[in-house]
C-alpha cells in the first residue's frame, strides 16, 4: 500500500474559469457507447430537470435568433419614417412633419416592445436553463459520488491492497469534476450549437441558397486547420507532460530529502540537476502554449475570411453578375452576412465540447471501474449470527496466497484457547499479518478452514463475526473528530462512562484529561496533535470499548520506545484478559510472555513454544532473540 | 509582488511586444465591421443603389487582407506571450528551488514536504496559465473597451449619455456578484476539502473501517459530507450564474434604450441609419470587453492565493547566516564541546527542548545518547553540524564557536545520518557518492565495506550499478540505513553521527559496524543514538536524556550503577526475571 496524496489538481474548479490554455491532451474511453448510456442512467434521475432544462434551451436558442432577425423591421421602420420626415421637410409641412415623427415613434416603440418581450423571454429562458443544468449536474455527481463511497465501502480489502490511495482519491476529485463540468455545460453547450446551426442554416437557404451553399463548403475550412492545429499541439502537450513529470517528481524527491541535502552541502548540485530538468520544460511549454493559443486567433481570422468571400459572392449575385437568379436584396444580404458572422461560433463550440465530453466519459468510465469491482463475497444463505463467542479459534491445515501462484501460508494448523496469548514472530513476508487477513476474513481462506468455537468462520455471518474480533494496527489511524468519537468507533452505542472506563483501561486516561478540551478535544489531521504513544493508545481504547473475545494485536507497539511501550503493555494486559489474543510483534520483548510462540519463515511454523522452550530449543527464536539475525 | 515580478523582469521586451502586437491585432479586428459597412454602403449600395463590382471585390480583397494581417500579428502576439508566461513561470520555480536551497532545517520544518512541494507544481502552473491568459485578454479587453467608447462617442456623444448609465450599473453589479461570491467560494471549498479528508481518512483506515464493521456509519458520513459539498457549491454557484443574466439585461436594454433614442435622432435627419447600427455594434463590444474583464479578474483572485503562497516560500529569509569573520575553515580533530546549551525550536515557546547541556566528546571518543521518544536526542546532534542555533549556550567544535565556521566548511568535516533516512533515486554508487563526488571506486567499495553494506550490495544482481528507486522504496530497512552510513563515511569526516541509524540493522552487523569506529574511523569522533541498549553499552561515553536534560553521563558500568532511568531503560529490553 502506498501512501500516495491526492493530486490537488483540478480541486474546487468552480464555474468561470475563464478560457484559459486548455491541455489537449484526450483520454479516450474505452467503451463510449456503454459509458454514455450510464451516464444517462445517472441523468435520467432528474428527467424533469433535463426535460426543462433542454426545453429552455431551445427556447432560449430559438428566441436568440428571433431577436437577431428582429432588428431588420427595427432598422427599417426607422430608415422609413426618416425618408417621410425628410420629405416633409422638404415639403415645410409642419403637420406631415409631426404625423410622420409621431407614426414613426409609434411603430418603433411597437417593435422595440416586441424586441424588448423577445430579450426578456430569452434572458428568463436561459437563466432558467443553466440553473436546471446545475441542479441536475450537482444532483448527479452527488448521487454518483455516493453509489462510489457505498460501492468503495463494500469492496474487499484486497482492492485497496492493490490500489493506492492517490489513485483512489482521484476518482473522487479529478474525474467527478470533469464530469460534473460536462454535465453542467457541455451537454447544454452542444445541444445549443447544434440548435443554432440548424436554425442558422434554415435561415441561410430561405434567405439565400447559392450562398448558403458557398457557405456550407467554406466551412470545412476551419476544420481541416483545427484539426492539423489540434494534432501539432498534443505531440507538444504529450513533450510538455513528461517533462513536467521529470520536474516535479524531482522537487518532489529533493524536498522530502533536503535535510539530506544540506548535511551534504549537495545544494549546488542539486540546482544545477533541476536548472537542466527546468529548461527542457521551458523549451516544451512554450511550444505547446504557443499552438494552445494560436486556436483562438486562427479559428477567429478564418472566420474573417469565409465572410469575406461570402460578402463578395453575395455581392456578385445582388448585382446579378452571376447566373443565378435569387432575387437577393441588400437587406437580405445584411441579414445573411449576419448570419454569416456568428455561424462560426456553435462549430468552434462544438469542437472544443467534444473534446470535454471524450474527457469526461474517460473519467467516467474509471468511477464505474469503482462501481464494478466485485464486493466481499456474499455469506452463505445458511450463515449464522454469533454474538457471544467463547473464542476457541482453531486453525486446520491453512494454506493461502494471494496470487495462486505464490502461497504465502503452508498447512498452518494453532489452536487458541480463551484467555490465551498466542504470538507470532518472523520477518516481513512471512506471512504474519496473513494470519489476520484470514481470521477476519479480509480475505478467504484458500485450503484447511478457520473455526471458532467449532464453527467455520466462513458459515458465520461476516459482520457479526467482525464485531467479535478487536484489531489494534500498528499505523495507529484516528479519524477526525474528538477524542471521545474516536474511542467510540469501537462500540457506537457505548455510554460516555464507558468510554471514559475503556480509555482507563487502556491507560489513556490521564493524558486525556490533560488534553485542552479532555474527551471533546478535537484530533486534527489523523492525529497530528498527539504523540505516538498516545495515539496508540486511542487505539487500544477503541479496541477496549469493543469489548470483543478476540484480540489482534498487529505491530501493536512498534512505533513507540521500549519505556512507552511498557506503559501501553500495562494498558494491554488489562485489555487482553480473558480474552483470545493474537500478537503479532517485530519486538521480541513484546511477545515474551505469551502461551505460545510461533515462529513463522516462508508461510510455516518452523518452531513453536513458550518463551523459555524456544530459548532452550537454541533454533531460530533463539538467534532472534541474541540479535544474531537481522529481522526486516 | 516586487519579489514576483523581479523574475519576469527578463522577458520585458517579450511582455511589451506581446501587448502592442495583440493591440494591432485588436485594432484589425475593430477595423473589419468598418470594411463590412463599406462593402455594403459603397459597394452594393453604392453607385446610387445601382451597385458598384470593383468595390465589393476591393473591399472584401481587404477584409481578407486585414484577416491575414490581424491572423499574422496575433500570431505573434501568442508566441511572445507564451515565451514571456512560460518563462516567467520556469524562472520563478528555478527562483523558489533555489530559495529552498538556501532553507535552514528551521525554514523547512515550517512549510510541510507536501506544501512545499504544491507551491512549486501546482501554484505555479496556475500561476503560469494566468499571466499567459492575461497577456491575451487582460490587455485585449480595455483596449477593446477605449477604442469602442471613443468610437461610439464620436459617432454620436448625446447617445452616450446612455453607457453613463449602464456602464457603472454594470460595474456595481458586477462587482458586488464578484463580493458575494467569493465567501462562498471559500465555503465550497472548505465543504470540498472536508469531503476529499473523510474519503482519504476512510480509504486509509479501511481495515479498521472493516474490522468494526463500521462501512454503514462512514456511510451516513459521506453521504453527510456529500450533501454539504452539493449545498455549499450551489450556495456559491446559484450568485455566479447571475453574471450571465445582469449582462445580457443590461446590454439589450442598453441597445434599445439607444434604439428608442437614436430612432428619433435618425427620423428627424439629426444622425445616418448607418451609425445607428454602427453605434450599435460598438456598444456590443464595449459590454462584451467588460464580462471578458470580469472573467479574468475572477481568475485573478484565484491566482492571488497561488501568488500568496508563492511569495511565502521566496520571502522567507533563511535564519542562519555564515559569520562575517570566520575564524576557522575546516574541522581537523573533532573535539566537540556542549557549554550550558539550551535550546527550543520556537523562540516564543515556554518550555525548552534542550536545559543547560553540557558534555565534552574528545577526538576519537564513542559518545552514546539514550533517552525515550521527546527527550531531545535528536535535537541535540542537529546542533553540532549548526543545522538549528542554539537558544542559549554554546557548541565549540576544536575549540572554535559552530558560529564562527562557514556552514559549509563545518558541514562537509561533519558525517550525518538523519533518523529519516533518505536516499535518491539513481544507482548505489550516485547515491554513495553524495558523500564524496570525486571518490574513486576503491574509496567507495572500502566506505561500503566499513558500514557492513558491501555483502549485500554485491548480492544484488548488479552490485553497485543497481538503480535506487525514488525514496529507496527496492532496498530493506536494514540496508537502506546501511547505505546511508556508508555515504556519510565516504566523507571520511572528522565528526560521525548516526541518529537512530542502525534500527532496523541485527545486532551482529551492528556490532561490525561498531567495530569500525575503532578501526578505520578510530580517529572520527562518533556521537550515536540508539534505542536499543545492546548498540551503546561499549561506547565511551554515554549520555542519558529526559525531558531535555542530561541525568546521567557515564560509561555503561557506572550508569547501571548510579543511574535509575538508565536501569530502567536497560531493564525494559533485558529478560524480565532479573526484575
Amino acid at each position: 500500500m502506498s501512501n500516495a496524496r491526492p493530486t490537488p489538481a483540478g480541486r474546487g474548479r468552480g464555474p468561470g474559469h475563464g478560457p484559459g490554455p486548455r491541455p489537449t491532451i484526450i483520454q479516450k474511453p474505452k467503451d463510449l457507447k456503454t459509458s454514455v448510456v450510464r451516464i444517462l442512467k445517472y441523468v435520467g434521475n432528474n428527467k424533469i430537470l433535463l426535460i426543462s432544462g433542454l426545453v429552455c434551451v431551445i427556447l432560449s436558442t430559438i428566441l436568440g435568433l428571433v431577436g437577431t432577425s428582429l432588428m431588420e423591421p427595427v432598422v427599417d421602420g426607422i430608415t422609413k419614417s426618416a425618408v417621410e420626415y425628410a420629405k416633409a421637410v422638404n415639403l415645410n409641412d409642419d403637420v406631415a412633419k409631426e404625423l410622420a415623427l409621431s407614426s414613426g415613434l409609434t411603430t418603433l416603440f411597437k417593435n422595440l416592445a416586441l424586441l424588448a418581450t423577445v430579450y426578456v423571454g430569452a434572458l428568463v429562458t436561459s437563466f432558467l436553463q443553466v440553473k436546471f443544468m446545475i441542479y441536475l449536474s450537482q444532483r448527479t455527481t452527488n448521487k454518483i459520488r455516493k453509489d462510489m463511497f457505498d460501492a468503495l465501502e463494500t469492496l474487499p480489502v484486497r482492492y485497496y491492497d492493490t490500489h493506492t490511495n492517490g489513485e483512489i482519491m482521484s476518482r473522487f476529485t479529478n474525474d467527478v469534476d470533469t464530469l460534473n463540468e460536462a454535465l453542467n455545460h457541455s451537454i447544454t453547450s452542444l445541444f445549443s450549437s447544434a440548435i443554432t446551426i440548424v436554425g442558422t442554416l434554415i435561415l441561410m437557404f430561405s434567405v439565400c441558397w447559392p450562398l448558403a451553399i458557398v457557405t456550407l463548403v467554406l466551412t470545412p475550412l476551419s476544420f481541416i486547420v483545427a484539426g492539423f492545429m489540434i494534432k501539432r499541439s498534443s505531440k507538444y502537450f504529450k513533450k510538455q507532460q513528461k517533462n513536467i513529470g521529470a520536474v516535479n517528481s524531482y522537487i518532489e524527491e529533493i524536498v522530502a530529502g533536503q535535510k539530506v541535502v544540506k548535511t551534504f552541502c549537495y545544494e549546488d548540485r542539486v540546482t544545477e540537476e533541476f536548472y537542466k530538468r527546468n529548461e527542457e520544460l521551458r523549451d516544451t511549454a512554450t511550444n505547446a502554449q504557443m499552438f494552445a493559443g494560436m486556436m483562438m486567433p486562427i479559428m477567429a481570422n478564418i472566420n474573417n475570411v469565409t465572410y469575406a468571400i461570402i460578402a463578395m459572392f453575395g455581392g456578385c449575385i445582388a448585382l446579378g453578375f452571376l447566373p443565378v437568379n435569387v432575387g437577393l436584396t441588400i437587406g437580405g444580404l445584411t441579414v445573411f452576412l449576419n448570419l454569416a458572422r456568428h455561424f462560426g461560433r456553435p462549430i468552434n463550440e462544438i469542437s472544443s465540447q467534444y473534446n470535454n465530453i471524450i474527457t469526461a466519459v474517460a473519467g467516467a468510465e474509471r468511477i464505474f471501474d469503482i462501481m464494478d469491482e466485485l464486493p466481499e463475497t456474499a455469506d452463505k444463505p445458511d450463515a449464522v449470527e454469533i454474538t457471544d463467542f467463547k473464542g476457541h479459534v482453531i486453525f486446520d491445515n491453512v494454506t493461502f496466497g494471494y496470487n495462486p501462484d505464490k502461497i504465502v501460508l503452508k498447512n498452518l494448523s494453532l489452536y487458541a484457547k480463551p484467555g490465551q496469548k498466542i504470538a507470532f514472530v518472523g520477518s516481513t513476508g512471512a506471512g504474519k499479518t496473513t494470519i489476520t487477513n484470514l481470521l477476519t476474513r479480509f480475505y478467504d481462506t484458500g485450503e484447511g478452514s478457520i473455526t471458532i468455537d467449532g464453527v467455520d468462520i466462513r458459515d458465520i455471518k461476516r459482520d457479526s463475526l467482525r464485531e467479535s474480533i478487536a484489531m489494534v494496527l500498528q499505523d495507529t489511524h484516528l479519524f477526525s473528530g474528538t477524542v471521545r468519537e474516536n474511542i467510540r468507533y469501537g462500540r457506537l452505542d457505548a455510554t460516555d462512562d464507558e468510554v471514559e472506563e475503556a480509555a482507563k483501561l487502556a491507560s489513556a486516561h490521564s493524558f486525556i484529561t490533560r488534553l485542552p478540551n479532555g474527551y471533546d478535544t478535537m484530533i486534527e489531521g489523523d492525529g497530528e496533535n498527539l504523540s505516538q504513544g498516545q495515539r496508540q493508545l486511542l487505539n487500544i481504547a477503541r479496541a477496549a470499548v469493543a469489548n470483543t473475545p478476540i484480540l489482534v494485536l498487529d505491530e501493536a507497539t512498534s512505533s513507540v520506545d521500549t519505556r512507552t511501550e511498557r506503559h501501553i503493555e500495562k494498558g494491554l494486559d488489562r485489555l487482553m484478559k480473558g480474552k483470545t489474543t493474537f500478537v503479532i510483534a517485530h519486538r521480541l520483548s513484546t511477545v515474551r510472555n505469551s502461551n505460545a510462540i510461533m515462529v513463522l519463515e516462508k508461510g510455516e511454523i518452523i518452531e513453536r513454544g513458550t518463551h523459555e522452550q524456544l530459548l532452550e530449543l537454541k533454533g531460530r527464536y533463539y538467534e532472534l532473540y541474541t540479535g544474531a539475525v537481522e529481522l526486516d | 509582488m516586487k519579489t514576483i515580478l523581479a523574475y519576469v523582469k527578463q522577458y520585458k521586451p517579450l511582455v511589451f511586444f506581446a501587448c502592442f502586437f495583440m493591440i494591432a491585432d485588436c485594432v484589425c479586428e475593430l477595423i473589419q465591421p468598418l470594411v463590412v459597412a463599406k462593402i455594403v454602403d459603397e459597394g452594393i449600395n453604392g453607385n446610387n443603389g445601382a451597385g458598384d463590382m470593383s468595390k465589393v471585390v476591393l473591399y472584401g480583397l481587404l477584409m481578407i487582407g486585414l484577416s491575414v494581417l490581424g491572423f499574422i500579428l496575433a500570431v505573434i502576439s501568442v508566441r511572445c506571450a507564451s515565451k514571456a508566461g512560460v518563462g516567467f513561470a520556469a524562472n520563478l520555480r528555478d527562483g523558489m528551488f533555489r530559495k529552498v536551497q538556501t532553507y535552514s532545517f528551521k525554514n523547512i520544518d515550517g512549510f510541510s514536504v507536501a506544501s512545499l512541494t504544491t507551491r512549486m507544481t501546482n501554484d505555479l502552473t496556475i500561476i503560469q496559465n494566468t499571466s499567459i491568459m492575461c497577456m491575451r485578454m487582460l490587455m485585449k479587453a480595455p483596449v477593446m473597451f477605449t477604442c469602442s467608447f471613443f468610437a461610439a462617442v464620436i459617432i454620436k456623444p448625446t447617445l452616450s449619455t446612455v453607457l453613463i448609465v449602464t456602464i457603472p450599473l454594470l460595474i456595481v453589479g458586477l462587482v458586488v456578484i464578484l463580493k458575494t461570491a467569493s465567501p462562498r467560494f471559500a465555503k465550497m471549498q472548505k465543504s470540498v476539502d472536508d469531503l476529499n479528508s473523510d474519503v482519504q481518512t476512510s480509504v486509509r483506515n479501511v481495515r479498521v473501517v472493516k474490522s468494526f464493521v463500521r462501512q454503514n456509519f462512514e456511510k451516513e458520513k459521506f453521504k453527510k459530507y456529500n450533501d454539504n459539498a452539493m449545498q455549499a457549491s450551489l450556495n456559491a454557484i446559484n450568485v455566479v450564474i447571475l453574471n450571465g443574466p445582469l449582462m445580457t439585461l443590461l446590454m439589450n436594454g442598453t441597445i434599445i434604450a439607444i434604439f428608442a433614442i437614436g430612432g428619433r435622432l435618425v427620423t428627424v435627419g439629426n444622425m445616418q441609419i448607418g451609425d445607428l447600427t454602427a453605434y450599435v455594434n460598438y456598444i456590443n463590444h464595449i459590454l462584451m470587453s467588460l464580462m471578458v474583464l470580469s472573467m479574468v479578474f475572477m481568475n485573478l483572485t484565484r491566482a492571488a492565493a497561488s501568488v500568496k503562497r508563492v511569495r511565502e516560500v521566496l520571502e522567507t529569509e533563511p535564519d542562519l547566516k555564515d559569520p562575517e569573520f570566520v575564524l576557522k575553515d575546516s574541522v581537523k580533530a573533532g573535539r566537540i564541546e556542549f557549554s550550558n546549551v539550551s535550546f527550543k525550536y520556537n523562540l516564543e515557546s515556554k518550555e525548552n527542548i534542550l536545559t543547560n547541556i553540557s558534555f565534552t566528546a574528545n577526538p576519537g571518543e564513542v559518545v552514546a545518547i539514550v533517552g525515550g521518544t521527546g527527550s531531545g536526542k535528536t535535537s541535540l546532534v542537529q546542533l553540532i553540524p549548526r543545522l538549528y542555533d542554539v537558544t542559549e549556550g554554546n557548541i565549540y567544535v576544536d575549540d572554535v564557536d559552530v558560529k564562527d565556521y562557514n556552514m559549509k566548511d563545518l558541514r562537509n568535516s561533519i558525517g550525518m545520518v538523519l533518523q529519516n533516512n533518505t536516499l535518491f533515486s539513481g544507482s548505489i554508487w550516485e547515491n554513495l557518492r553524495w558523500g564524496k563526488l570525486d571518490a574513486t571506486d576503491d574509496e567507495v567499495i572500502s566506505a561500503a565495506k566499513a558500514a557492513s553494506a558491501h555483502d549485500f550490495i554485491m548480492s544484488f544482481p548488479e552490485g553497485y550499478d543497481t538503480y535506487i528507486e525514488q525514496g529507496g522504496v527496492n532496498v530493506s530497512g536494514g540496508q537502506k540505513q546501511r547505505l546511508c552510513i556508508a555515504r556519510a563515511m565516504l566523507k571520511n569526516p572528522s565528526i560521525l553521527i548516526l541518529d537512530d541509524s542502525t534500527s532496523a540493522v541485527d545486532t551482529a552487523t551492528e556490532a561490525k559496524i561498531r567495530e569500525s569506529f575503532y578501526g578505520d574511523f578510530r580517529d572520527t569522533t562518533v556521537i550515536i543514538i540508539a534505542q536499543r541498549i545492546s548498540s551503546v553499552m561499549s561506547a565511551d561515553k554515554i549520555l542519558v536524556l529526559d525531558n531535555g536534560e542530561i541525568i546521567a553521563q557515564g560509561k555503561h558500568d557506572e550508569l547501571m550503577e548510579n543511574s535509575e532511568e538508565y536501569r530502567d531503560i536497560y531493564y525494559s529490553q533485558m529478560e524480565r526475571e532479573e526484575d
